[in-house]
């Protein structure tokens, strides 16, 4: 093995294969930072291009542009509080307030230092443990799915700075429109109001588009500015230190990130909402989280490229992708010949390993690229509003657009960008409603296939091992911020008694 | 509206929408059992918190008042914007229907600086075309005159 590692780094040294990881992830970066221009989109247009490439050219490129990709989607996501990709949504609840506060730099960095760790550590896990790690992957059935999306719902309870119901009903809010479109098991079609467009279900990335990017545009034209005046740190930012701290965030980020990646279908969104809940739990401050707090970066930034090394684990030992990019990749990988499984670490082991290689590469491209140019990225907060909202509009139709071919899609991210405004307004959660949308349907497979296994019986959810495993988690997760509320209101009840009686 | 009855409002809406839901659900055939179920178990759901919404807001608090639009005008210019923008692009295409929006939009949000404006949503449109359309190969709508 080692001799094997030894020759696929001595092909890493060819300055084509350096050049194609660096173009990659440039490439990545720039299409993450898009809201709605994903790293998927990227991987399956540059297959083809790779078609001619020698394979592990052609895969660095691709792997160059996941890492980046995954890393973009953080700018847009602070600066604008508009994920690039949907992994970064959990990013703008502290990113989006420390670019208003005027530190959008010093939030970029948070997040590209989280982000090169959190990628680091998930490509050793993939590089040494990975065969071992895909194992526990393959123990998880429909019961250990459905509490699985239960787990990232429960993550609700925390993402809520308002009202804790309106918060889970936003989540819920998020499951009904999943389930809009033909059911996953019998294929019958629900809540469609007789539109074709609908049969496959209200698409993914217009309604993110809609209630991340449009929304939050309406939400802009209060303003001339998003902040007048960028902070000194943003110039001085090669000087400024990162806040004290981060460490354990970004490590156990980095954990959290490899271990959902490796789950198939869980990836990187959940990782990075699982990953801020945790942090909040841990937190001597949780208050201060959705307000600004760095570590809500760092934490989710760590685990959403935790993922990237995570969901190849998978997809190279087993042939299954832990997520959509890694499915596209899959794609790659057979272009060039090479089919998942034990032979790709044996027979093809150089092209494998050379690829895995590539991806510790392209983590200290991004790191570099993303803390040189921060303070260029910075600079787009201080654009006047009246130049961006066009130019945001513009890009989420392009966005919304690109991935059918369809008007309705347009349309549809309109609907969910003005909706979104007006129920945000009312309080409800927009980032729960979305954690609702990508839960939907791993929630209800995970339900409907347990249901058929136990012939109805829901106890199917209380009698595996790692459903109870899971079920200790959700306690974990949901006990302290409901404790947490209880004693607020307490405190605010006992104030408003303090008052009458003065 | 103040905080108190928008609270009312949602969950009457949660409740109507979770009855009108599991009313659906009942109809389905036979073989969609699974899916019933699962519409069933949101219906519930949403029920349930719609309920503990509804008595929260019968508690004793001061209500806070809900301001739905910060600066009427320019919210107003940008929907009305966005509305006109996307017939407009079946009809004229994506990137003559780009300028008229991005011109327009950006004037009616107080952009002062014509020449500015101009250049910069030529500048932004061509950046697109050749990242996106030319390199990237994504498509774009063409509308009617294949614009």
């Amino acid at each position: 093995m080692f001799s094997t590692i030894l020759d696929a780094s001595m092909h890493l040294l060819n300055p084509l294969v350096l050049a194609s990881i660096l173009a990659g992830t440039i490439g990545g970066i720039l299409i993450g930072a898009i809201p709605g221009l994903t790293a998927t989109m990227a991987v399956a247009l540059l297959i083809p291009v790779t078609f001619g490439m020698d394979p592990i050219m052609g895969l660095a490129l691709l792997g160059g542009v996941y890492s980046g990709g995954m890393y973009g989607g953080a700018i847009s996501s602070i600066l604008l509080s508009t994920p690039g990709t949907p992994a970064a949504a959990a990013t703008a609840f502290d990113g989006y307030p420390l670019t208003r506060q005027g530190k959008g730099g010093l939030a970029l960095a948070v997040a590209t230092v989280a982000s090169f760790w959190g990628g680091i550590i998930s490509t050793f896990a993939l590089l040494l443990i990975a065969p071992l790690l895909a194992s526990v992957a393959l123990r998880f059935g429909p019961p250990e799915y459905f509490l699985l999306a239960i787990m990232g719902l429960a993550s609700i309870v925390t993402l809520t700075s308002g009202n804790l119901i309106k918060g889970l009903l936003s989540g819920l809010l998020g499951l009904i429109l999943a389930a809009v479109g033909m059911d996953p098991i019998a294929g019958y079609p629900r809540f469609t109001a007789g539109i074709i467009d609908l049969y496959e279900g209200i698409a993914f990335m217009p309604a993110l588009i809609g209630l991340f990017s449009v929304s939050q545009i309406l939400e802009l034209t209060a303003d001339s500015q998003i902040v007048q005046e960028l902070a000194t740190d943003v110039t001085k930012l090669k000087r400024s230190r990162m806040p004290k701290g981060l460490s354990g965030t970004i490590s156990r980020g980095g954990f959290v990130g490899t271990l959902v990646g490796i789950l198939p279908g869980a990836g990187a969104t959940i990782a990075a909402f699982i990953s801020y809940n945790m942090a909040k739990q841990v937190s001597k401050n949780p208050e201060s989280f959705g307000k600004g707090n760095p570590v809500g970066v760092a934490a989710s930034e760590s685990a959403n490229n935790g993922c990237v090394g995570g969901s190849l684990v998978p997809l190279l030992t087993l042939g299954i992708p832990g997520n959509s990019v890694a499915a596209a990749l899959m794609g790659g990988l057979m272009i060039q010949g090479l089919i998942p499984g034990p032979e790709l670490f044996t027979r093809y082991g150089t092209v494998t390993y050379a690829f895995i290689l590539s991806l510790f590469l392209a983590n200290i491209f991004f790191l570099v690229i993303g803390l040189y140019c921060a303070p260029f990225f910075a600079r787009v907060a201080t654009v006047p509003n009246s130049i961006l909202i066009p130019g945001i509009a513009v890009l989420s139709v392009i966005g919304s657009y690109a991935i059918h071919n369809s008007l309705f899609d347009v349309w549809l991210m309109l609907a969910f960008g003005i909706g979104g405004y007006f129920l945000d307004r009312a309080g409800l959660s927009l980032g729960a409603i979305v954690l609702g949308l990508i839960l939907g349907p791993i929630a209800e497979l995970g339900f409907g296939q347990s249901l058929i296994i136990s012939r109805g019986s829901p106890f199917i959810f209380f009698d595996r091992p790692i459903c109870i495993a899971i079920w200790i988690l959700i306690a974990l997760l949901v006990l302290p911020a409901l404790k947490g509320g209880f004693m607020k209101r307490q405190r605010r009840v006992e104030g408003e008694e303090g008052n009458e009686v003065n | 509206m103040n905080s108190r009855w928008l609270n009312r409002f949602i969950a009457l809406a949660g409740i109507a929408l979770a009855g009108a839901m599991a009313l659906n659900a009942s109809s389905f055939p036979e073989r969609a059992a699974a899916a019933a179920r699962y519409v069933h178990f949101l219906a519930a759901t949403m029920t349930l918190f719609s309920v503990i919404l509804l008595l929260q807001s019968f508690r004793p608090h001061a209500p806070s008042q809900v301001e739905w639009v910060r600066a009427r005008k320019p919210f107003l210019a940008a929907v009305a914007g966005l509305l006109c923008y996307v017939p407009l692009l079946s009809i004229l295409g994506f990137f003559p229907a780009s300028f008229v929006f991005m011109t327009a939009t950006g004037r009616l949000l107080g952009f002062r600086n014509l020449k500015f404006l101009f250049l910069g949503t030529g500048g932004t449109l061509l950046f697109i075309y050749v990242v996106f359309v030319r390199f990237l190969q994504v498509p774009v709508p063409t509308g009617l005159i294949g614009g």
